[in-house]
């Protein structure tokens, strides 16, 4: 079995009168047990030339489903603001949320449906997947 | 306008045999600009009441809340403070059905068990059906449980 952490800080003197810093690391491990994930789709670069719409990031095929600990990380890799990457979950492109430049997301995943991506324009994104069988 | 930071890194020795050593660290800025974010709710901790014979669906994301809009940068932290990593928190994008059976229209994105956490971009949309309301689901089961979460806003 295999040890992952995934680490998590947000800090803000300014944010609020009280200032944030948050901090919780998380040991990755299968659903319902102590045991670690053990398999990973490693760290994947993809490069688009042109402005996506539900492009296929994640095949929901090549996963185990339901009742299942996998987590997925997807970074917008772009270095402008302006930038965007929408993820949609399954067949229906329900939207989660957009990733503008430099900006990544953290999340579980059931392996139930599909990840896909759409994009403002050309750029670059970064995904993983840590996962079981 | 603030200045909020947030580092993500993930670390393994031997998930395979290239360790894994990976760290993003981002300031939030409202959509396509430079301008930090400027609003928050929480960090918060929730009381989630377990339901033997049903799921039970709570809502940390209001999508319907003027404050979030749909095309904003906003972001979501979600833990399941729960230290036993069995115990599971199912996180929806949707809205509820208000039958308080746990059934609900919108998608799964997966659970959060104990000591697991999210950080996601979300889009707050109530224009078309359903609202993109952010849920975290007990299980049917009497467990009650808590949520930690945060919502940074422009």
């Amino acid at each position: 079995m295999a040890t992952t952490t995934a680490t998590i800080t947000l800090t803000s003197a300014d944010l609020t009168g009280d200032a944030l810093s948050l901090s919780t690391t998380a040991t990755l491990t299968k659903h319902n047990s102590d045991t670690g994930l053990d398999y990973t789709t490693g760290v994947n670069r993809i490069t688009y030339g042109s402005a996506q719409t539900n492009t296929k990031l994640i095949d929901a095929a090549d996963y185990s489903d339901t009742t299942k600990a996998h987590k997925v990380y997807i970074k917008n890799l772009s270095a402008s603001n302006s930038d965007s990457l929408t993820i949609e979950f399954g067949a229906s492109n329900t939207v989660v949320g957009k990733l503008y430049g430099g900006d990544w997301a953290f999340l579980p995943y059931d392996g139930t449906n599909d990840i896909d991506v759409s994009t403002s324009g050309a750029l670059s994104v970064e995904y993983m997947v840590i996962y079981q069988q | 306008m603030a200045t909020t930071t947030v580092t993500l890194s993930i670390a393994s020795t031997d998930l395979t045999t290239d360790a894994l050593s990976l760290s993003n660290t981002k300031n939030l800025f409202d959509a396509g600009t430079s301008t930090g974010m400027s609003q928050v709710e929480g960090v918060a901790r929730k009381f989630l009441a377990g339901d033997a014979s049903y799921p039970q669906n709570y809502v940390v994301g209001d999508a319907s809340a003027s404050k979030f809009t749909a095309n904003g940068a906003t972001k979501i932290y979600i833990k399941n403070t729960s230290t036993v990593t069995s115990d599971y928190l199912t996180v929806i994008v949707g809205e509820d059905a208000g039958a308080g059976d746990g059934t609900y229209t919108g998608q799964e994105l997966g659970r959060l068990y104990g000591g697991d956490f999210l950080f996601i971009p979300w889009t707050a949309v109530t224009s078309s059906t359903p609202d993109s309301d952010i849920i975290v689901q007990t299980p049917a089961n009497s467990l009650n449980q808590e949520v930690e979460y945060l919502i940074i806003f422009e």
